[in-house]
């Protein structure tokens, strides 16, 4: 049975758009058939990150228009079998995406993916809702400071009440996701411990994902971080992907690493 | 042709329009001390006091028996001549009826008219209980009845009871109990890191005032004196 995830955050720029593109490529480097949708109509970035910007023929609005047929606005993931996105548009105006078209896709694809992935806009109007609204499953992404947090909380919130499954009288399956991490930070006060947060949001961790250098080269080079499993950022998404699907695993990257002698004396930041 | 059907020119018109005028507002209703206090503002400025047409006004004034004539009497002996009264009561308004004085309604505007005291809930309901984090931006009102949050209360978050609120978990948002105005209502959460706590009206920001340290015992927030203390 196919499962709607939506990737959701309530504030912006804290990682929602890298986590889906990595998520979704760690799901189907693990053999599940897995599509991502853009729902940030008129500022799409999904497109970029997964370094297929320059495809682009048709888009979602496209399609639930009819405009045009979905497979035609499917684009194939250039390194991996069973990847596939859909795109935002970019000059529509984002009322020209309604729930019934909406749904309509998502009824398509459930047709033939195991995994669908909606990668949320900010916000809480309706792009938000209109991504989170057919989802059997939330990751929220929240970076570990106090207005991130609350935004989250908010969103939250929304997801017990504006979803389909919250009309039902169902839930939506929440997972927390906490991103751009730093262990140093935390020891000194600076920032929010993984504790706190769980705390406050009261959901399970799925994943703890370190602030990296990584993210930005890849998002540059249009390659999902995973795919870099040298580096902590990436091997951070990989353990969250597997306990999304049910393996148990320890959390790296939280813990302050005792740098050794030569680390302190020759080494930088990875 | 009929005599009367010619044009009879008219004997007066009536005109609307806007006077100026001095008002005389009564702060009290003691006769011997408006005359005293006329006298000396004659001698003060005897050209204002030149049979000046005044209006008497009694909005300063709470509802009391007022010997409007001899108010009169004494004004005209300093000059100013009463035309009109504005007040709100009865009484005086048919005095000056009596006396051939207009009467002006009360101006209501400066009053702060008291709100309506909405009356209390006639009977409790069963305690409400709710389960769960109460998140950012949602709202919970117990109407008539104790409200029991079973989880936290965060930030943003309101939650709001006519009778008393009780937290199983941390306060980090507002608590408003004794919403209709029940000045015994409490609040009790396990740790508290509220925004504001509300009882009865009487309310507490946490700028200034310390939230209590975390302890094993509960956080009681009560009523005394007009004032929120915490236990």
């Amino acid at each position: 049975m196919a499962k709607v995830v939506v990737v959701t955050s309530g504030k912006g720029g804290v990682g929602k758009t890298t986590s889906c593109a990595s998520i979704g490529t760690a799901l189907a480097m693990q053999g599940h058939r897995t599509v991502l949708i853009d729902f940030d109509v008129g500022l799409r970035n999904l497109d970029l990150v997964m370094g297929c910007e320059r495809r682009v023929v048709y888009d979602l609005i496209n399609v639930t228009t009819g405009e045009a047929k979905l497979s035609q606005a499917l684009i194939k993931d250039k390194r991996l079998d069973g990847l596939f996105m859909l795109p935002a548009s970019q000059t529509r105006d984002k009322d020209a995406l309604t729930y019934e078209g909406v749904g309509d896709v998502i009824d398509a694809l459930k047709e033939e993916f195991d995994f669908i992935i909606c990668d949320s806009p900010a916000g809480i109007e309706r792009g938000a809702v209109m991504a989170m609204y057919y989802a059997d499953e939330a990751i929220v992404v929240s970076n570990p400071e106090v207005s991130s947090v609350r935004d989250s909380d908010r969103i939250i919130g929304l997801l017990d009440s504006k979803t389909r499954r919250a009309e039902q009288g169902e839930s939506v399956k929440a997972h927390l996701l906490i991103t751009r991490y730093d262990p140093e930070r935390v020891e000194h006060s600076d920032m929010m411990s993984v504790q706190d947060i769980e705390e406050i949001l009261a959901i399970p961790v799925v994943g703890v994902i370190p602030e990296s250098p990584a993210v930005l080269r890849a998002s540059n080079q249009g390659i999902p971080v995973v795919h870099d499993s040298d580096s902590d950022a990436g091997q951070a998404y990989s353990d969250t992907v597997a306990r999304f699907l049910g393996e148990e695993l320890p959390m790296r990257f939280t813990e302050l690493e005792r740098k050794g002698l030569f680390s302190r004396m020759f080494g930088g930041r990875r | 042709m009929r005599p009367n059907q010619r044009e009879q020119q008219a004997a007066f018109q009536f005109k609307g329009g806007n006077l100026t005028i001095t008002t005389l507002e009564l702060m009290t209703t003691d006769c011997l001390k408006i005359e005293q206090e006329l006298s000396r503002q004659t001698q003060k400025a005897p050209a204002f006091f030149r049979q000046t047409p005044v209006l008497l006004s009694f909005d300063q004034l709470e509802e009391r028996p007022i010997a409007l004539e001899m108010i009169v009497d004494a004004c005209k002996r300093n000059g100013l001549i009463p035309i009109a009264v504005r007040c709100a009561q009865e009484g005086i308004k048919k005095s000056a009826w009596a006396l051939g004085l207009g009467w002006f309604p009360p101006l209501t505007e400066r009053r702060l008219k008291e709100v309506e005291k909405e009356k209390g809930c006639i009977q409790r309901l069963p305690t409400r209980f709710v389960r769960g984090t109460v998140r950012s931006g949602q709202q919970i009102y117990a109407s008539c009845a104790d409200l029991v949050i079973i989880g936290a209360v965060n930030e943003g978050a309101e939650v709001i009871a006519d009778g008393n609120i009780q937290i199983w978990g941390t306060l980090r948002g507002r608590a408003i109990a004794g919403a209709q105005g029940d000045t015994e209502a409490k609040v009790l959460c396990q740790q508290l890191r509220a925004e504001l706590v509300s009882i009865a009206g009487v309310f507490q920001t946490f700028d200034t005032c310390e939230w209590p340290k975390k302890s094993e015992r509960p956080i009681e927030l009560h009523l005394e004196d007009q004032s929120l203390v915490i236990l």
